[in-house]
């Protein structure tokens, strides 16, 4: 349209390019839709397509009692954990990565996971102690934990200018804080207790039951106005603390409100399936190289994207070994990395 | 002074036990284009981010009378690294984040093109800011400030990243919108030659104080750069009565004494 005003052109290219991005969430939802009916179909008894079905619309009291409580009691909830838990990772991480003003930021850079597993391997040591089962003390100790931690980060950001610099500083002396006294529970328990323990750290989906899919998806819920009511302030701490402070935003009370959030639903992740690391780091990578800082779209696709590549592991977890599916902590990498190699290939840029 | 005036009566910012700004009264006319020079160290920033409202400090700020609120304020910080890849024009709607939503609407897109297409960034509207060069992130973020039509607009050396033809452009910008929305506009600049030129006003700041404020030809003599910046200076003037200032040599011996008191 050579003789259209240049400025409308440019404003097509935007509202374009805005199509184009909630194109590309939406597809990406596609996609976890058909992975997560992969998880579905997978696991050591097998399953066909049709047979999940009718287990699904029957429902759990359905008179095929077998499938009903493969579907129903094992791989529902370990689906719908799997769904949760990458979507908060992805998101916490994503926000991380913002707030911290760095890339090799993740959810766990803070010492969430250290902490988590000291939690829960004093929750494993000393838990029978108490008159509480263990499957309720475990996530529960890791919880708190985790939100100890955050709470010391905050007290020692909280005095300061609450930089980034001064958050990884206090997170990174956490994370050894915790690191030790893990160490030092580990080094004090017997043999069996200690598998217990390395176990718990190695993050599984096996541990999940429609108890732990509610809370988590309880914090989710609850989290998720808090995380999108900041959408645009924190596309503009992407300019840099001082570019942000200078429009009027109060960069410290975002960064600290944002930090608690990402504590939240880092620890709402972890507690139940134990540390999954890797999902955190690269789900927001990705995110960002296929639709950009702008987080109306960056947010949701790095849930989704999370998820994706925590069901992905699965999949690929039970598939090869079927008999005792492997951690997907321990898979995550495994997965992620030829997904963050493909999104780099085909965008041609290093992702931020 | 006239309605609308920005005045700044009796403002200090103290920094630890150090005192940057001492006392530093001024009166801002609506339209008006001033520089803001001095040597480094002067408390230039110091006074444009504390008339922002981003620094603790004592006096008063006060806009046609009333105290002033943030969303008359467009102030542009010293240029640093952006590592952020937005597009220029997702950069420049930021400036306007407070009428936006889950959805960006039509007018607030028009806006920030209008903005950027004032700046000679059209054809980089869609590019990564962080492809950009110095000067042109200079720009993309100075189109920020402007897209929400800020009464008053504090810019921290503007020109810093900027070639001989973009500093020109930028201060024809300034003037324009200076005019059009009689507006106020401080720039610290080092350039004294540029600012004698391009400005209405000039404000010479040193040691914390202001040393003088008025026109161009009755603040920026050889007087009283040599005083300031401790440099002789030759002040040429062209046929057009439009005048430069030509450093000719530091002034000896006394540098040291000098910044001691």
């Amino acid at each position: 349209m050579p003789f259209a005003p240049r400025s409308h052109d440019l404003r097509e290219g935007y509202t374009q390019s805005e199509t184009r991005r909630a194109a590309q969430v939406a597809a990406a939802l596609v996609g976890l839709c058909l992975v997560v009916l992969a998880d579905m179909v997978t696991g050591p008894s097998g399953m066909s397509l049709p047979e999940l079905w009718s287990a699904l619309i029957n429902g759990p009291a359905a008179e095929d009692k077998t499938a009903a409580t493969i579907v129903w009691h094992i791989r529902l909830p370990q689906t719908l954990m799997g769904v949760l838990v990458g979507a908060c990772l992805g998101i916490a991480g994503l926000q991380m990565q913002t707030i911290l003003c760095n890339p090799l930021a993740s959810p766990f850079t803070l010492g969430f996971s250290a902490s988590a597993g000291f939690g829960a391997a004093m929750a494993i040591t000393f838990g029978h102690l108490l008159p509480v089962p263990q499957f309720f003390l475990i996530p529960l100790s890791a919880f708190v934990m985790t939100l100890l931690a955050c709470a010391i980060i905050y007290l020692i950001a909280a005095m300061r200018e609450a930089t980034a610099e001064l958050l990884v500083l206090a997170g990174i002396a956490v994370l050894f804080f915790f690191q030790s006294l893990q160490s030092m529970v580990q080094f004090l328990s017997s043999p069996e207790v200690l598998q217990q323990i390395v176990f718990w750290l190695f993050g599984s989906l096996l541990k999940s039951s429609w108890t732990s899919v509610t809370v988590t998806a309880g914090l989710f819920v609850a989290c998720l106005p808090l995380v999108l009511a900041d959408t645009w302030k924190l596309t503009a701490l992407r300019l840099g603390d001082s570019n942000a402070s200078s429009m009027g935003l109060n960069v410290r009370a975002l960064r600290l409100r944002t930090f608690g959030i990402v504590a939240i639903l880092t620890s709402a992740a972890v507690s139940f399936v134990g540390t999954i690391g890797f999902v955190g780091l690269i789900a927001p990578h990705v995110a960002r190289t296929i639709v950009g800082e702008d987080h109306r779209f960056a947010i949701p696709l790095s849930a989704i994207t999370g998820s994706t590549i925590l069901i992905g592991a699965s999949v690929i977890g039970k598939l090869i070994s079927p008999g005792a599916s492997i951690p997907v902590g321990i898979i995550t990498a495994v997965a992620g990395i030829p997904m963050l190699v493909a999104v780099i290939a085909v965008h041609g840029k290093t992702p931020r | 002074m006239s309605a609308g005036g920005l005045a700044i009566e009796r403002l200090s910012v103290q920094r630890g036990r150090k005192i940057v700004l001492e006392s530093v009264s001024l009166a801002l006319e609506p339209g008006t284009l001033t520089a803001l020079v001095g040597p480094n160290g002067a408390g230039k920033s110091t006074l444009l981010s504390a008339t922002a409202g981003l620094l603790k400090h004592e006096g008063s700020i006060t806009l046609g009378g009333l105290a002033l609120s943030f969303a008359d304020m467009g102030y542009l910080p010293q240029s640093n690294t952006i590592t952020s890849s937005l597009t220029v024009l997702e950069t420049v709607l930021l400036g306007i984040q407070d009428q936006l939503g889950w959805r960006v609407p039509a007018a607030a897109v028009e806006a920030a093109m209008r903005t950027v297409g004032m700046f000679g960034l059209d054809d980089l509207a869609h590019r990564p800011i962080d492809t950009l060069s110095g000067g042109q992130q200079q720009m993309a973020l100075l189109a920020q400030r402007l897209v929400k039509c800020p009464r008053i607009l504090l810019l921290d050396e503007p020109t810093s990243a900027l070639d001989l033809h973009h500093q020109l452009g930028l201060f024809e910008i300034l003037r324009t919108y200076a005019n059009e929305h009689q507006a106020i506009v401080v720039a610290a600049v080092h350039d004294l030659s540029l600012a004698a030129q391009q400005c209405d006003y000039v404000a010479l700041l040193a040691d914390g104080k202001l040393k003088g404020y008025g026109t161009p030809q009755d603040i920026l003599t050889a007087g009283a750069i040599r005083s300031v910046y401790r440099v002789e200076v030759e002040i040429l003037c062209n046929s057009k009565g439009q005048r430069a200032i030509l450093p000719l040599s530091p002034v000896a011996g006394q540098a040291a004494t000098a910044r001691a008191i």
